[in-house]
């Protein structure tokens, strides 16, 4: 059964109660709150997401409230718990869902360490995944909402997974984060796209999240082999332009991107080495999104037989 | 005194062109870039244990250096071996 199942007054009421188990890639999510723009937010975003069975295992127990302070009377505020614990102090209550976003990022870049997890953005297609990982600001989320409305599966906006064992990545498509002019750009780039409503005074600005594509969702269960790592950077009026970039440069710069490579040790090396012996890596600038899809059409995997690392320790 | 790879040092390294060596140092949980000469250096200490000069000869022949007295070269070499040093990589014994 998905989220879309229940009727809105149904989904609050249950959001109230008992909690939701919500199903996002390989993560099970126990969900209450009392707050109505986040369960309206639920309801929209995440329409597609499957609904595990009332008192399962969930790997993360998440409660969005209203601290029950003088405050509320005034300014009243939002408060993230997880496993009961308050994690972030509390914002405006306005904040409350991207927050919920923020917190459900949090919960698996804190506490998933079977996977190198890397700050990225990552798209698929043809059963190839390109990594997309970048500073805030690089134009990584608008990028990674254009291509997935155009053709790319979403494999997630934030977190490239990457499963230790067999260097696969693990899908985590969840909606993405766009802030500030991103957010008008994808909304006139594709009209249909379907946006919560926009959040102002955040610390990030401005921003609103876009609902991940139905089909998406529908193969979060589908591991993908890694094809590409490609830094994008937007740049006003620049000409696209994709530069190979050293593969040991990529290394360095992918692990400076990473959540838990130091964590890991000897094991999160392993893991980056065989990530990027297996990916062309590449800086990409842009400034007009449809060159960028037309520039990603035309990636092509690495040849089986181009092989050139030297390696020790793997 | 010689030059030799810190002890219980793994030397876990990759590279895909012989110009840059990422080197994983798992006494300090550290990832290195190093340049060739460099990675030469720890791979010739993986072998055995060097004084300088021996291991400037060895050097010479790896990177093909044409004149493995230049003094230039040798105070690269120094160079080189003290910054290894202080990245914990390599130790004077």
């Amino acid at each position: 059964m998905n989220v879309s199942a229940l009727t809105p007054s149904e989904l609050k009421l249950r959001l109230k109660t008992a909690g939701i188990y919500l199903q996002t890639g390989s993560f099970t999510t126990h969900l209450k709150t009392t707050i109505p723009s986040v369960a309206e937010g639920i309801g929209l975003l995440y329409a597609d997401y499957p609904l595990v069975e009332q008192d399962c295992f969930a790997d993360f127990h998440v409660n969005l409230t209203r601290p029950r302070n003088l405050r509320r009377w005034f300014k009243p505020q939002a408060l993230f718990l997880f496993d009961g614990n308050t994690i972030f102090k509390p914002l405006p209550l306005d904040q409350a869902f991207p927050m919920l976003e923020w917190g459900l990022n949090w919960c698996v870049s804190t506490h998933v360490n079977h996977c190198l997890m890397i700050h990225a953005a990552v798209v698929e297609k043809g059963g190839f995944a390109a990594i997309m990982p970048a500073p805030p600001g690089s134009g990584k989320s608008t990028l990674c909402a254009a291509l997935v409305n155009r053709g790319w599966r979403l494999l997630s906006d934030e977190l490239a997974l990457i499963r230790v064992s067999d260097g696969k990545l693990i899908p985590l498509p969840r909606p993405v984060s766009l802030k500030n002019e991103s957010i008008e750009i994808i909304r006139r780039y594709e009209p249909n796209a379907i946006f919560s409503r926009k959040v102002a005074d955040t610390i990030k600005g401005t921003v609103a999240h876009m609902k991940a594509p139905a089909d998406s969702i529908a193969r979060a269960a589908e591991a993908v082999q890694v094809a590409w790592v490609i830094f994008p950077k937007y740049q006003a009026g620049a000409t696209a332009c994709l530069e190979t970039l050293p593969q040991s440069r990529a290394f360095m710069r992918v692990a400076d991107n990473s959540f838990n490579y130091s964590l890991l040790g000897l094991q999160g090396f392993k893991a980056m080495t065989k990530l990027i012996d297996a990916s062309l890596c590449y800086d990409f600038t842009y400034s007009k999104l449809d060159d960028a899809i037309e520039i990603f059409g035309a990636l092509k995997p690495q040849a089986a037989n181009n092989n050139h690392m030297y390696a020790n320790e793997l | 005194m010689e030059w030799r790879l810190t002890p219980s040092q793994a030397v876990s390294y990759c590279s895909w062109d012989d110009d840059e060596w990422v080197f994983y140092n798992n006494l300090s949980g550290d990832t290195h870039l190093l340049g060739s000469a460099a990675a030469q250096v720890l791979l010739e200490l993986r072998q055995s244990s060097l004084n300088a000069l021996h291991l400037t000869e060895a050097l010479a022949q790896r990177l093909q250096a044409e004149n493995v007295t230049d003094k230039e070269f040798s105070f690269q070499i120094d160079h080189l071996l003290n910054e290894l040093n202080t990245l914990g990589l390599i130790e004077f014994s």
